[in-house]
């Protein structure tokens, strides 16, 4: 029987385990990357492994969530990065240098090589043929010292590709579309391997785009073919040596097909406050939009933003509109600027950021009380932009620059019949990217250019919280119920006034769940021993491993809930925490502040001789 | 449930992940296992 590219590849890291689908398989790790939110547990724990030197092919930390580094606390993370990386031997991105996903696109993403990565949306360059994976930091830690990464087998789903995208539907639109059918879970235990003819339609960077954000459907990962435009994609940063000829066998057999007829897509939309909440555009045309943002990891590349920028040329942006352009990497930025593309949209009244991930998590630009956002981000989680009772939309860069043009939601189909002169930017690749980047990068220092030999700590970087091993008696109060999908932005927001603390466990952890019950992290301690109550899908977003450990440090034993989203699920093992599935009759009898006891042996029912429990 | 009612939970897991939970977590599992050697390249299972 012929095997998909996921099988392929999979089969050829394989070390423990079979490819069956639901059974737990190791696989070798070829490449990691961490950026600065999860990094500093993860080197603090590569630390406490008592490891000498990374020992993938290819380790690489960078800093792209906190690069305004608008308190020391964050400029000592980075200084802590920039040491360890120097002292095991990886490869460091420098603040501002861009998002991980993009700057290891750009750099260091090859085809057939496995990544995993301390960040969900890891998958991303899936679209040049690589299988990447998110995970949490202590995964990351023990890959980079050579170690293996289990993961469940996934599903393997056939999403085939037909047809060719029409004028101003995009590949946002592709991945919105799946949205729309899947739902946010729709993805889950499975990787999404893309087929078919339309395929060969889309570019790297289209391609990208659609993998980065099947992290929103939960998928373990996405992937698709190489082919001619993966190695001219390549070859654009000096790297066509490393493309591989890459898909699956011609009889190979999927779980499951979906097929998306390019040709039948057009401008979608995603509304307040879920990815999958997706709608055409035209059925919310009229809102008023305050704030328009392009870029980020999703939709944070030169090829992305020359679209919006095309559109703005010889215009002006709505008075009451404000739009911001962040780039996902400063070769972006450079590009933009050494076109003339950056004048052009600041003449239209364009305001740029640094290449960061800031306002996708809540760090800077924060929208206004009872305003509209426009955003190409890939989450609009109700909160995350920074204020609670946020309407944040997510959109292709062309509905945007309609937007932002218009002042309200409009679906830039009828912005061109009304204006009359606005044509289709189509989708645009660079002859050439900038020469001097991948190793010759100014912004990356080399394993071999290494200036520091020690870790730097600051006062704010404290040691990794270490759990004792699990007790046979497991009881406790019902700390908190939740509903369903709660989010890791929930359980940790990473909004910087909060996420400074990253380093710092103990202080950290007074936030946790402050967004449901800002008195849960005094409950919880002052308890010590609880659990957690939750509907569906608990712990969906980001693989912030801090969502795991800072309940595990304020004495939460257990979280009860009717299912879990795969990273969340694999940190809450990895930090001792006991992850219990409970059918729904029970979640709506279990109350907060019921008390709870695991009436089985629970160090017994962890045995490894046990393949499921009963607990209650 | 309050010493007062019974339900079923289930413990979807591996062996691995309950050797993991077992010892309080996967750091301390590893370096149940590998801190001893002091190798720079443990595997963790």
């Amino acid at each position: 029987m012929g095997q998909t590219l996921t099988e392929k590849i999979l089969d050829d890291h394989l070390v423990e385990g079979e490819l069956e689908p639901g059974e737990e398989i190791g696989i070798e790790i070829d490449q990691t990357l961490s950026q600065d939110t999860t990094g500093t547990m993860v080197w603090l724990q590569f630390e406490a492994l008592e490891m000498d030197e990374v020992q993938t092919e290819l380790a690489a930390q960078y800093c792209d969530h906190q690069t305004y580094q608008f308190d020391f606390k964050n400029t000592d993370d980075h200084r802590f990065l920039r040491s360890a990386a120097g002292t095991y031997g990886a490869y460091f991105s420098r603040p501002g240098n861009g998002i991980c996903h993009n700057v290891h696109k750009e750099n260091f993403a090859a085809p057939g090589k496995t990544l995993l990565g301390s960040d969900s949306h890891t998958p991303t360059p899936g679209g040049l043929g690589q299988l990447a994976i998110g995970a949490g930091g202590i995964d990351i830690a023990v890959a980079m010292g050579g170690g293996a990464y289990h993961v469940e087998m996934p599903e393997v789903v056939n999403v085939r590709l037909e047809g060719e995208l029409p004028e101003w539907a995009t590949a946002k639109d592709v991945i919105l579309e799946l949205l729309r059918r899947l739902s946010v879970k729709g993805g889950v235990g499975k990787v999404l391997e893309y087929t078919g003819p339309g395929v060969e339609t889309l570019s790297v960077p289209e391609r990208t785009t659609i993998t980065n954000m099947g992290t929103e459907l939960g998928a373990t990962s996405s992937i698709f073919p190489t082919d001619e435009k993966t190695e001219e994609w390549l070859a654009q940063f000096d790297r066509e040596d490393e493309f591989v000829d890459l898909g699956p066998d011609e009889d190979a057999e999927y779980a499951d097909e979906i097929v998306v007829d390019l040709s039948d897509l057009e401008p979608l939309i995603a509304k307040p406050s879920m990815p999958d909440e997706v709608v055409p555009v035209r059925e919310v045309a009229g809102e008023q939009v305050e704030q328009v943002i392009v870029g980020s990891c999703t939709n944070g590349g030169y090829e992305d933003i020359l679209p919006a920028a095309k559109m703005l040329e010889g215009r002006q942006i709505n008075a009451g509109t404000e739009m911001i352009v962040a780039p996902g990497s400063k070769q972006a930025s450079e590009m933009l600027a050494r076109e003339g593309w950056t004048a052009e949209m600041m003449a239209a009244g364009v305001n740029f950021s640094e290449a960061t991930c800031g306002a996708c998590i809540g760090i800077g630009h924060v929208p206004a009380s009872d305003s509209v956002s426009l955003r190409t981000f890939n989450r609009n989680f109700e909160g995350r932009s920074g204020i609670e009772d946020d309407s944040v939309f997510l959109c292709s860069p062309e509905v945007a620059a309609a937007a932002a043009l218009k002042g309200e939601i409009v679906d830039p189909r009828d912005l061109a019949d009304e204006l009359g002169d606005l044509e289709a930017p189509g989708f645009e690749l660079a002859d050439k990217y900038s020469a001097g980047y991948g190793a010759d990068d100014p912004d990356i220092i080399t394993p071999d250019e290494a200036i520091d030999d020690e870790l730097i700590k600051g006062p704010n970087i404290s040691s990794v919280p270490v759990k004792d091993p699990i007790d046979a008696d497991v009881s406790g109060e019902t700390l908190l119920k939740m509903g369903d999908n709660i989010t890791t932005d929930h359980i940790i927001p990473a909004t910087s006034d909060i996420l400074k603390y990253r380093s710092n466990i103990e202080r950290l952890s007074e936030f946790t769940l402050s967004r449901i019950d800002d008195t849960f992290a005094e409950r919880a301690k002052a308890a010590d021993s609880g659990v957690l109550v939750a509907g569906e899908n608990y712990g969906q977003g980001s693989s912030r491993e801090h969502a795991a450990m800072c309940p595990m440090f304020l004495g939460v034993e257990a979280v009860l809930a009717q299912s879990f989203a795969r990273i969340h699920k694999a940190n809450l093992f990895n930090f001792g925490l006991i992850p219990l599935t409970i059918d729904e009759d029970t979640y709506e009898r279990i109350e907060q502040g019921d008390d709870v006891e695991i009436v089985d042996d629970a160090r017994a029912a962890s045995s490894p001789a046990r393949r499921s429990s009963r607990s209650a | 449930m309050n010493d007062d009612w019974e339900a079923t939970a289930y413990l979807d897991a591996s062996e691995r992940e309950r050797r993991t939970l077992a010892a309080g977590g996967k750091l301390s599992l590893t370096k149940q296992r590998h801190g001893d050697s002091g190798a720079a390249s443990p595997a963790d299972d």
